[in-house]
């Protein structure tokens, strides 16, 4: 038991896990208290291990990858009538043509009455990943097979017509989605599985890579590593926003207040009986940022953005910017708005792409001429881009002025170091006047950044 | 204290607290093994709840420490009585006494003010010592209470180490706004409320409310459900669940309809940006609430 406990958490960690090795023995004194079932087994394991609500979500698979048992079905939505919502399926998949007044293919309408019904939503979930034709030679990402899967079962405009189009009522909307993401975790399941016996270690290895959605970059994670990964942003921004500042750290409370306690003495005959202290404050950081939202950028930027609107709603000293080759002040898009709708605002309504390349140059030089007056020396200057400039005008000086006006000017690249000066990339221009570079593609170096700068 | 996984859930559930079998053996586990407890979920699932229900049913004293943005070791910990220690030095002054006579009698254990935690520690009785809402807190004071999560133990510098007298059962709760550090979440059996399903929120209400018709009962819960799959600011919690039951139950009624829903949601929803949004599907939701 040991031993497989052990080489389980190696599993864990290799997924991002921390796992002591004290956590390991509390485990082990755990599952010798009481009696146990499978259940109890993985419960024990997981109140052990996975400390997180979003670890409890990757310990689920890693758990079933490693002990082979299949993910856990929740119902939340009850007393939904199956049968029925089977015949609305099914009027909304037939109508001669093979298209439904709702969209619904009739085969599509047949399947999704199948995955209702957990005997047949297994059935069909291993029968699709055996139907799936594997390339030996060239590992693709297991994402990739899900992908691939998905389109052939035209599955996000089945998800789509259940949302929006079909007539149901709201109870058994519900119902039927619940039923597909169970689905989606049964495939999921059983595509690991046959990952697993395919390419044995290696393959394992891969897949829990890829569950170690800290560690990914942001452009490479699925549906369920974006929701994580989104939680996980807000979370930060909250935790910097309400940090105290540095100076003061290693105390408590804030200094003595002279002033306040001999006011107070005066009261007590000349005696100092109680001590005033100053509050310690919050450091707020006066931020600039200034986002690159092109092509190639904007998945990137999607998590700099939910940062900074994080940020934002907990005080207001922060103008955030997004450029492709023209400049657009977008803090007003963000305030008093949730955040995916304020991201899908900017992406709306923030005029700053005219030709769709980049263009850093004429982006500082407007920079500079709107905003320099505004500038001092306790701003911070926060800039993500890949700094490829589509070989045009750099206009140094515009930066260079820029840079002379904040306290500090940092750049964030989420290409790999070694290509940050290759080609068309201007940041070597820019790297002197810049206070750090720091690379920034995923979760964990987009916590380490932060923490540096705000 | 408890015999197995079933006696707590029957004790817990005997004082109106309904667990199901996997949350049950994580506080089981942790109460045998004497290791603090981390609960989180959303608000109003009973997180707070669960510490109070487990002192009862367990009869042990109940020390909470309600955690806020500045709280610190004073509050929390101890605190030296500082005019009790001037009192001290002022009513002595006459006498000859030496600095390191005066040094150990005014940092001795007269002197000391115990906060809950020190409280919980030198309790003569074991107690449940519940630390509510701990991600208010800022990140520093979880740092200050690692020694006690894990030793159970309070180093005062001027005094020295204090063991615990008793074991205290140390309940964490957190509404997962801010993230703990590792060293914090690694010392605690991790146990994620959420929402009761249908039928179990429906047995709650059955115990907590016997008058409530079955029907209406179901009603009640089909809709709260619904609304809680809703993105809204605030999803209605059970403890708001069962005073609009309440209030449904008071105004006789026997079945819902969209006025009366209309006229009782705001027991339910307490951001009027919710209040808005449902009040616009409101036709739909009680289609499928109520059908």
């Amino acid at each position: 038991m040991l031993e497989k406990l052990v080489l389980f958490t190696h599993n864990l960690r290799k997924a991002g896990f921390s796992v002591s090795l004290n956590q390991v023995t509390t485990a082990m004194e755990a599952l010798s208290l009481v009696d146990l079932d499978a259940q109890t087994f993985k419960v024990i394991l997981r109140a052990v291990f996975a400390k997180t609500h979003q670890e409890i979500q990757v310990f689920e698979k890693v758990f079933s990858l490693y002990f082979g048992a299949e993910p856990e079905v929740k119902n939340t939505v009850e007393w939904a009538s199956v049968d029925e919502i089977g015949l609305k399926l099914r009027a909304g998949g037939c109508d001669g043509k093979g298209v439904g007044r709702s969209g619904i293919g009739g085969s599509q309408g047949n399947f999704l009455v199948s995955i209702l019904d957990e005997a047949q939503a297994t059935a069909l979930a291993k029968s699709l990943v055996s139907s799936l034709e594997w390339d030996n030679t060239c590992p693709r990402p297991v994402g990739a097979y899900w992908e691939q899967l998905k389109r052939d079962l035209d599955w996000h405009m089945l998800k789509y017509q259940v949302e929006e189009k079909l007539d149901l009522t709201e109870n058994e909307r519900l119902f039927i989605l619940e039923k597909m993401e169970a689905f989606a975790s049964l495939v999921e399941h059983y595509l690991y599985q046959e990952l697993a016996a395919r390419e044995g270690q290696a393959g394992v290895s891969r897949i829990l890579e890829e569950l170690n959605y800290e560690q990914q970059d942001f452009r490479q994670l699925n549906e369920a590593g974006l929701e994580i990964i989104e939680q996980q942003v807000k979370k930060l921004g909250r935790k910097l926003a309400s940090r105290k500042g540095y100076r003061y750290a290693p105390s408590t409370q804030g200094r003595i207040d002279v002033k306040r306690t001999l006011k107070g003495a005066v009261l007590r005959g000349g005696v100092p009986a109680k001590l005033k202290r100053k509050k310690r404050r919050i450091e707020r950081p006066e931020l600039l940022v200034l986002c690159d939202i092109s092509n190639s950028m904007s998945q990137y930027t999607q998590f700099l953005l939910l940062l900074v609107w994080t940020l934002q709603t907990k005080h207001k000293r922060i103008r955030s910017f997004v450029f492709v080759d023209r400049l657009a002040e977008v803090t007003h898009l963000l305030q008093g708005r949730e955040a995916l709708e304020g991201l899908r605002f900017i992406g709306i309504h923030a005029p700053c792409s005219a030709t769709g390349f980049t263009d850093y140059g004429r982006v500082f030089r407007d920079f500079a001429e709107g905003y320099l007056q505004d500038l001092h020396g306790k701003m911070k200057l926060l800039i993500l881009g890949d700094g490829k400039n589509n070989w045009r005008d750099p206009q140094v000086d515009a930066f260079k002025a820029i840079a002379g006006g904040v306290g500090g000017v940092f750049w964030l690249n989420p290409r790999p170091q070694t290509t940050w000066y290759e080609n068309d990339s201007v940041l070597g221009l820019y790297r002197p006047y810049c206070k750090g570079i720091y690379k920034c593609s995923n979760l964990a170096e987009l916590k380490r950044v932060s923490s540096l700068i705000v | 204290m408890f015999q197995s996984i079933d006696d707590l859930m029957a004790r817990l559930e005997e004082a109106n607290y309904f667990l199901d079998r996997d949350a049950a053996t994580v506080i089981y586990l942790a109460w045998q093994m004497k290791r603090p407890l981390l609960v989180e979920g959303p608000a109003g699932v009973g997180k707070t709840e669960l510490a109070k229900t487990l002192a009862q049913v367990s009869q042990r004293e109940l020390i909470r420490l309600q955690c806020y943005e500045g709280l610190d070791e004073s509050k929390a910990l101890y605190e030296w009585d500082y005019q009790k220690q001037l009192l001290w030095i002022q009513a002595n002054m006459q006498g000859n006494l030496d600095w390191a006579a005066a040094k150990t009698a005014i940092y001795g254990e007269e002197f000391l003010l115990a906060r809950p935690l020190l409280k919980a520690l030198l309790a003569p009785k074991e107690t449940v010592l519940l630390i509510d809402e701990l991600d208010k807190s800022e990140e520093e004071f979880e740092s200050f209470l690692l020694e006690t999560l894990s030793e159970y133990q309070v180093t005062i510098p001027e005094y020295g180490t204090v063991a615990a007298v008793s074991i205290p059962v140390i309940i964490i709760t957190s509404n997962n706004a801010r993230e703990f550090s590792e060293a914090l979440r690694r010392r605690c059996f991790h146990l994620y409320l959420d929402f009761p399903g249908p039928e179990r929120e429906l047995s709650i209400l059955r115990r907590k409310l016997p008058e409530l018709e079955e029907r209406l009962g179901r009603e009640v819960i089909s809709f709260v459900q619904l609304l809680r799959k809703q993105n809204l600011k605030k999803s209605p919690s059970i403890a708001e669940t069962l005073d609009w039951a309440k209030a449904l139950v008071g105004l006789k009624t026997k079945s819902l309809d969209r006025n009366l829903v209309q006229n009782t949601m705001a027991l339910l929803l307490k951001y009027r940006e919710d209040y808005q949004t449902i009040t616009k599907k409101l036709d739909q939701l009680l289609v499928s609430g109520v059908g």
